[in-house]
């Protein structure tokens, strides 16, 4: 597959399970999204987890302005006064529109999981064709002196009553890919 | 079980599911090759069976170093007191657990509860058969049995608030926010796990609800207990199986979460700062099935549900109502080695031999004959072997003991016999629970082995081929007009049949009843009666005597080399009447086509036995026929040789759904190439007074020759 094939396949994998798909230009717009989306459902707080300080500080700003309270730590304490969680993403898996996430930062995992909105923000040079693609890096990863690993794909589901398809079970409900077309994350 | 079949609620359900589990799993594995994909499943596991114990010391050597502690249970009495051990420790109360069959099977739950521990299971499906005290009914949907309405019932109770029933998702959201405080409050997260990657000491785990998840993160300590066949050597190795596994189990690509954790990561409500992770092996019978090369191949299952899927007889009546603990073709054969004899015992006899399980299995599994080899065992296990097996092996060993048997039952049965439709009314004992659902044909006052010489076999200088008949019981002893229609149509095209009369059983019931002896006995007749002259072909009309000579044949005499070529050169001249009739003889069209319009029941033997899918139908249309597809085509009828005297309520349940199907199609005439099948769909079709007729292959196309002759006569055409 080409670069661009690989990138709709795995837009539309991610939609085939429930995922909402954005494209955007570069991080600066996601972030932007991200925050709008925050303010637009009436949220006053988002939690960020395993940002870098650059990240944090243009989200800072962003959140600043708009008086949304960046939770970037610790999330297990605030758990419940916030339900969005905007999070880097390390990999996108084009044939199953899977996202991969080196999850060894505790409040990564608890955003991850705690979360009823989950944002991801992927660079698109980071999605790969198959899984199998992955395997060094996931290889290096797991042979380190601890790590937890996540492939997420979609929002969480059951079938458990009367088998209707219900989206949210314990995990977010809703689980939105922003992708961007620029590098640098 | 009659609860089971009875819950107005879980036949529907079950089979709502299994109808779009087929779908979906269809549409999972589109474009790929299944066939390779099994063939990479068996090479990964039957390598790593080969070396669990290397494979186990180096992942406790890795995930130690990880700062894990890891045990080997060798027992499930073990494992019971180390995790209880690891649980309580520090005056721990509460535990929070993800579904782990591996739990289930040592009943870890009763166990931490009588130690004064709080359970609380955090699966969806599982926490509501929890709460009701019920065990789960399905090993993916646990809670299939129940109603929104149930489920409703139910949360208004815990919540105190009443809940809508038809508002699915805000069930789900209480018990979101109920199992939510749970996982914050717990100390301790318990779970399985899908693959044990010995090169990293990594845990990885497939889940869909996210509870997975939160079992592992949010308490400070977790505990894994894990089969010692999920031990594999590499991340690449788990890949591949993560290849098929969610494919296989519920239709989807990929779960919605897949875990991977090596050792103890950072966890801030741990007084260490680090998880407390305790990983339990547990052995319980699983080292010595990998050292039984009969059973080995059943440590290659990879839990995926698959074969529970696709059962009939599961569909039927699901959950711990089909099974013990484990469900689906596999729990059959488990339960012998991981609950003993005594659990095994009825489970063992609960399977159509359908193969469906066979047919879908990710890790080519012989379902089938592993069941069957568990029969035997149990069966060698008992003093005595039951009456009624004993008795069949002596009737059918000696031919002319058997056939002397069977004219004695024709004579016999004549007051019961309701001469107009051929069928037996009022029986007695065993057959009186088979016969509330279906009439039964009598045994026919003159077998087609003796009708033969009278019918006229046109053995004429000129044949073009020699051919010989295998009639099968069925059609000697009850069905003689399938041979009557064969020979009808054979008799237009020069062909001479002879039916050497020397022929009798062929043993699968006898095989099916593990008296193998006997099995081999029947063979050994069978193969005399067919040497001499030199047959080009072997006709059959049973696809159940066709399979299981194909089959079993070739593997009844390791012993006797001589028999063995023997039967290699008998089962290569075997064919089945559709194939003959399409591809040996390429049958011209019946012209002019009568139009009607035909439905076809796939007997299992045939399409999955002999895998034999494009003949039956092509000859339909040849025959001049509208083939109208059913639902569930290739899902068994329900007879299942003696299966349907054993448990006729499931056979009856499995029968209901497929004449269902069938009078959906608006087919006057139903149409199957198994005289087994023949037996049961026409019994059910007379007993609740269908409007479509079931024939023989053999018979649609005799009538539709006749009738074109005769509408060729009447057009002026002859």
């Amino acid at each position: 597959m080409t670069r661009p094939e690989i990138i709709t396949r795995f837009m539309s994998g991610a939609r085939d399970a429930a995922a909402q798909v954005r494209p955007c230009r570069n991080r600066s717009e996601a972030f932007s999204r991200a925050v709008d989306l925050v303010c637009e459902r009436g949220e006053t707080r988002l939690a960020a987890p395993a940002w870098d300080a650059g990240a944090l500080s243009e989200l800072n700003t962003l959140c600043g302005a708009r008086n949304i309270i960046l939770e970037t730590r610790n999330l297990r304490s605030t758990v419940d006064r916030w339900i969005t969680c905007l999070t880097p993403a390390d990999w996108g898996v084009a044939e199953t529109g899977a996202l991969v996430l080196d999850s060894s930062d505790e409040d990564l995992r608890l955003g991850t999981m705690l979360s009823l909105c989950h944002i991801a923000i992927l660079p698109e040079s980071r999605v790969v064709s198959h899984m199998d693609d992955l395997r060094e890096d996931l290889e290096r990863i797991l042979a380190r002196e601890s790590a937890y690993l996540a492939f997420i794909t979609g929002p969480s589901r059951t079938a458990d009553i009367e088998r209707v398809l219900t989206i949210g079970v314990h995990g977010p409900a809703e689980l939105l890919i922003l992708t961007i077309r620029e590098d640098m994350l | 079980m009659k609860k089971a079949l009875e819950n107005p609620h879980l036949g529907p359900a079950l089979r709502t599911f299994s109808e779009s589990y087929r779908d979906a799993r269809s549409r999972a594995f589109q474009n790929r090759d299944f066939q390779e994909l099994v063939r990479r499943v068996i090479r990964i596991k039957e390598d790593a069976l080969l070396r669990l114990p290397e494979l186990y010391r180096s992942f406790k050597d890795r995930a130690e170093r990880s700062g894990a502690r890891v045990h080997w249970a060798s027992t499930a009495e073990e494992a019971r007191r180390i995790v209880g051990e690891r649980a309580c420790a520090e005056g721990a109360r509460t535990v929070v657990k993800s579904k782990s069959m591996t739990a289930e099977e040592i009943f870890l739950n009763d166990h931490l509860e009588a130690l004064g521990m709080n359970v609380l299971e955090t699966d969806l499906g599982e926490r509501i058969v929890q709460l009701r005290g019920e065990g789960p009914s399905h090993m993916v949907m646990p809670a299939i049995h129940l109603t929104r309405k149930q489920v409703a019932e139910l949360f208004s109770g815990t919540t105190g608030s009443r809940m809508d029933p038809d508002d699915i998702q805000a069930l789900v959201n209480t018990a979101r926010k109920e199992l939510r405080r749970a996982f914050l409050e717990a100390e301790v997260g318990i779970t399985g796990a899908n693959f044990a990657v010995a090169d990293t000491g990594t845990l990885g785990l497939v889940t869909n609800e996210g509870n997975g998840r939160l079992v592992t993160t949010l308490p400070p300590r977790h505990i894994a207990l894990v089969g010692i066949e999920k031990l594999l050597p590499d991340i690449s190795s788990a890949l591949e199986i993560l290849n098929v596994l969610p494919k296989n189990a519920t239709g989807q690509a990929i779960s919605s979460y897949v875990t991977w954790i090596t050792g103890a990561v950072p966890a801030s409500a741990s007084p260490s700062g680090r998880k407390e992770l305790d990983i339990v092996f547990l052995d319980n019978g699983r080292t010595s099935l990998a050292a039984d090369p009969r059973f080995r191949e059943a440590l290659r299952c990879i839990r995926c549900g698959g074969c529970a899927n696709v059962c009939p007889a599961y569909t039927a009546v699901g959950g711990h109502n089909y099974g013990y603990v484990y469900v689906g073709a596999i729990g059959l054969i488990l339960t012998f080695f991981y609950h003993g004899r005594e659990n095994a015992r009825f489970p063992a006899w609960n399977c159509l031999n359908c193969q469906a399980c066979k047919a879908v299995c990710p890790a080519g599994i012989d379902l089938p004959r592993l069941i069957r080899e568990v029969r035997t065992r149990v069966s060698a296990m008992d003093a005595h072997p039951p009456l009624k097996h004993a008795l069949l092996s002596w009737a059918m060993k000696d031919r002319n003991r058997f056939h002397a048997l069977l004219r004695q039952a024709a004579r016999i049965q004549k007051p019961w016999v309701n001469r107009r439709q051929g069928t037996l009314r009022h029986l007695p004992f065993v057959l009186s629970g088979y016969q509330e659902t279906r009439t039964i044909p009598a045994l026919s006052r003159r077998p087609l082995r003796e009708r033969w010489e009278d019918l006229g076999t046109g053995s004429s200088k000129s044949s073009r081929l020699r051919a010989a008949l295998f009639s099968g019981c069925l059609a000697d002893f009850v069905f003689p007009e399938q041979g009557e229609a064969l020979l009808e149509i054979l008799r237009h095209r020069n062909i001479s049949l002879v039916f050497p009369r020397q022929q009798t059983c062929c043993g699968l019931p006898a095989l099916m009843l593990s008296q193998m002896d006997t099995a081999r006995q029947t063979a050994r007749q069978n193969l005399a009666a067919f040497e001499e002259p030199d047959f080009d072909v072997i006709l059959t009309l049973c696809a159940s005597c066709a399979s299981h000579m194909k089959d079993a044949y070739l593997r009844l005499f390791p012993e006797e080399p001589d028999t063995a070529v023997r039967a290699s050169r008998f089962t290569a001249k075997l064919v089945d009447f559709s194939t003959f009739l399409t591809d040996t003889l390429a049958m011209e069209p019946v012209l002019p086509p009568s139009a009607v319009p035909v439905a076809y029941h796939a007997p299992c033997h045939l399409c999955r036995g002999l895998r034999i899918t494009r003949a039956p139908r092509e000859l339909i249309r040849l025959a001049g026929y509208t083939y109208i597809p059913s639902r569930d085509e290739e899902v068994c009828c329900g007879l299942g040789g003696s299966y349907a005297l054993e448990f006729p309520d499931v056979s009856a349940r499995v029968l209901r759904r497929k004449i269902e199907s069938l009078r959906e199609t608006g087919a006057s005439m139903v149409v199957t190439d198994c005289p087994g099948c023949v037996l049961q769909l026409r019994g059910g079709a007379l007993k609740t007074g269908e409007s479509f007729e079931v024939k023989h292959m053999v018979e649609a196309v005799a009538l539709a020759l006749r009738h074109a002759g005769t509408r060729a006569i009447i057009n002026g055409n002859a």
